[in-house]
């Protein structure tokens, strides 16, 4: 068992450094910050890059159930194991650095340092740990089709638990500052609920485990499984989104242009409906927040990191897809400048939309009572938005290898959870709009110049 | 109208010091099956790329139907159909939400032939891509390419895991494609007693060079097994006309290249019982292949 939780850190463990970096950084700035919206915009849920999304990942790549299944270990090590990888050892290992962190702040801070807002910081984040692992452990593997035999009816199953996790993370992350001393919430339910799950979690991850190892893990089950989660989204914009488009009945043209426009809207309809699901999902979030609370400079902030995260879901969700196919797409009669004009510019459109969504939620929501509009632009939010677009030429260049997680997880948190132009670059609407439009064009300059060097540059890069 | 559907002329392309390919002449005629044979690492999928511009080459030259891919890349891929092994559509989830992508590209795209296809390839727009059998998507791959009735397809080793009924089924829709002899193949494949079939035409590249070239008939008939004894325990170094594959004492076997004195160079040697044999273009790729075993 050691060894697989062992391997399993040696395999992540620049994952662990930045996760416990960052958990450095928040612990100071909530012990020793006077700020609340500082606090808030610390709340970075740890588990969403520690634990269970990495037994996902190994688990989408199946190579390591494919591995462990050869080995001499029984389903009960494994699947205890990938609980201590995923839950207990990330939480002790944060609460170390967590108590580090609180001791040379207390010996060395000239201002008071808050050790129960320290500790409070990593019990909010430890705690979901156990729920996150839950969740990516929660559905049975290897189950046949059919609703009777699980598949489907655990796919039902697995999309509520994740909306409900979900709406409890968005819960947790508007109200994190109220959860630090002096408390002004109940947080003892959400203690007992989160311990709770991470308990059930320990139950259930041995059962998952003889699951995944005794179901036939081959790429073709994995392409499956992946198919069959993004196909929900797909089958939703083929029946309800593309009629409004008109793309369900697009005929040939005499130019061959059809096929361009299906695949700008492959990349634009995928992002908009995922995208606004989840930015109604968070307008209805802060219309309540609003409505217990009143207006507070809090949510407003809260709001704007959590915007960036729903522009980013949905371009890491929905772009993937189609760069992994640029092979077949370079295939395609369409030149290199309107391929990299299309995978750039659909995200950027995506982008802005969502964007006029997030501005009219935000206007409805606070008419008449102090928001003014468009302040958005005035935080750096374009740079913010348009910086997803430099890892179209690298997931081309590299595929999506370490440097590009390393770079997707790096700009989450710097630009994502810091917020870092909006805090620390102050541009004019007219500067930030010209910044993001640079990085547009050198997004779309670099793929193009990409896509004509050579083909051993995104050859052999299918999943 | 130019005879020939590809033109390559002193084509290069490399990848850092470890890989050159080039430089390359090749004259694919038009209507040919032009099979391309190499190993592993040899420089075919470069060349193949380079062909369809994907890519561009460091120097020389390559015209397909006498168009340059400057600057009539698209027109040229409009022309063209492809078939490689890294090809993945599984972000289009249905079978025919690949086609209706795919359609949309070519003005030309016939949907009776297209239907066709799909009825001899037992696929149908529900299946679902991730499920499909290796086989199937290969057949899947092949349907994208052939429905708009290119007049030239390039086939990057697409039979490479197919099992020998589904070989034998692409291979017959090949052979439909080009019965009416206007449509160009170039196809790389390992598949070489296939290749020798099907194939009217060979080149072979080794390490990024061309070895040979020529009609299909010529080449292996070009070339003969070769076992001979050399008296005295002399030695016999390769050469341009002859290929040692192995010694065991005065007892010889080589590859000899008729066409360049091979007979003459060995009765020049004293060679005796001279016995030689047809090759197979497997053979043939083995022996010029391998590790040179010269003495």
């Amino acid at each position: 068992m050691n060894r697989i939780v062992w391997d399993h850190v040696r395999r992540w463990w620049w994952v662990w450094l930045a996760v416990n970096g960052y958990v450095i950084y928040g612990v100071l700035v909530v012990a020793t910050g006077k700020d609340r919206t500082d606090w808030t915009r610390t709340f970075m849920p740890l588990a969403l890059f520690l634990g269970g999304a990495q037994l996902s990942a190994d688990l989408g790549r199946g190579d390591i159930p494919r591995l462990l299944r050869t080995l001499p270990v029984t389903a009960r090590e494994v699947g205890r194991a990938w609980w201590w990888a995923s839950v207990g050892l990330p939480a002790l290992v944060s609460g170390v650095v967590t108590a580090v962190t609180l001791g040379v702040a207390v010996l060395v801070s000239r201002v008071p340092v808050s050790v129960p807002g320290g500790v409070c910081y990593w019990l909010t984040n430890a705690l979901w740990f156990g729920p996150w692992f839950l969740v990516a452990v929660f559905s049975p593997r290897g189950a046949d089709k059919g609703w009777k035999n699980g598949r489907q009816r655990m796919g039902v199953a697995r999309c509520l638990f994740t909306v409900v996790f979900m709406l409890g993370m968005m819960v947790i992350l508007m109200f994190f500052y109220r959860l630090v001393p002096p408390y002004s919430v109940r947080w003892d339910i959400f203690l007992v609920v989160a311990a709770g799950m991470s308990v059930a979690s320990w139950f259930r991850a041995e059962a998952f485990a003889a699951e995944t190892l005794g179901a036939v893990k081959t790429n073709t089950e994995t392409a499956r499984a992946t198919a069959e989660s993004l196909e929900v989204l797909d089958q939703f914009v083929d029946r309800h989104v593309r009629p409004l488009t008109g793309g369900q009945h697009l005929a040939r043209s005499a130019e061959g242009y059809g096929g361009l426009r299906l695949l700008f809207e492959s990349i634009y309809l995928p992002m908009i409906s995922l995208g606004a699901f989840m930015v109604m999902l968070m307008g209805v979030m802060l219309c309540w927040g609003v409505r217990r609370s009143g207006y507070d400079a809090d949510f407003m902030g809260v709001f704007f990191s959590f915007m960036c995260l729903l522009v980013w879901l949905p371009f890491i969700v929905v772009l993937p897809r189609i760069l992994s196919q640029m092979r077949w797409l370079r295939t395609l009669p369409i030149s290199s400048t309107q391929l990299a004009g299309v995978v750039i510019c659909a995200p950027v459109a995506a982008t802005l939309t969502l964007l006029g969504l997030d501005e009219l939620i935000m206007v409805l929501i606070r008419s008449g009572a102090g928001y003014v509009p468009l302040a958005p632009l005035y935080w750096g939010c374009l740079v913010e938005l348009t910086l997803p677009m430099v890892l179209v030429p690298l997931v081309v260049w590299r595929g999506a290898d370490a440097v590009v997680l390393v770079t997707v997880v790096g700009l989450m948190l710097v630009l994502c959870v810091a917020n870092w132009p909006t805090q620390t670059v102050t541009l004019s609407p007219g500067e930030n709009a010209g910044v993001a439009l640079l990085v547009v064009l050198g997004s779309f300059a670099l793929t193009k110049g990409l896509l004509e060097r050579g083909s051993r540059v995104y050859r052999g890069q299918t999943p | 109208m130019n005879t020939n559907a590809i033109e390559i002329r002193g084509l290069k392309k490399s990848y850092g010091p470890g890989f050159q390919l080039g430089p390359l002449d090749l004259d694919v005629p038009r209507g040919a099956i032009y099979g391309l044979i190499g190993p592993n690492g040899a420089g075919k999928t470069t060349a193949l790329d380079l062909v369809l511009g994907l890519g561009k080459n460091d120097a020389g030259e390559i015209r397909v139907f006498g168009l340059d891919h400057g600057r009539e890349g698209v027109a040229i891929k409009r022309r063209t159909g492809y078939v490689g092994p890294e090809l993945n559509f599984s972000a289009w989830n249905r079978v025919g939400r690949a086609l209706r992508f795919v359609r949309g590209f070519y003005p030309d795209w016939d949907d009776a032939y297209c239907a066709e296809l799909m009825k001899a390839f037992q696929l149908s727009p529900g299946d679902r891509i991730a499920t499909l059998s290796f086989g199937a998507k290969t057949k899947l791959s092949l349907l994208l390419a052939l429905a708009h009735r290119p007049e030239l397809l390039i086939l990057d080793e697409p039979t490479t895991g197919l099992d020998a009924v589904s070989k034998q089924q692409i291979f017959g829709e090949l052979l439909k494609v080009v019965e009416s002899g206007e449509r160009t193949v170039l196809i790389s494949s390992h598949g070489l007693s296939d290749l020798e079939r099907f194939a009217d035409h060979v080149a072979l590249i080794k390490n990024g060079r061309l070895m040979l070239q020529g009609r299909m008939d010529e080449v292996v008939e070009r070339f003969r097994l070769a076992d001979f004894f050399l008296p005295n325990g002399r030695g016999l170094p390769n050469g341009a006309a002859l290929t040692v594959l192995k010694h065991e004492g005065d007892r010889w076997q080589a590859v000899l290249d008729m066409q360049a004195g091979a007979t003459e160079r060995l009765r020049g040697l004293e060679a005796q019982q001279l016995a030689l044999a047809p090759l197979t273009l497997e053979d043939l790729f083995v022996a010029l292949v391998r590790e040179k075993e010269g003495v």
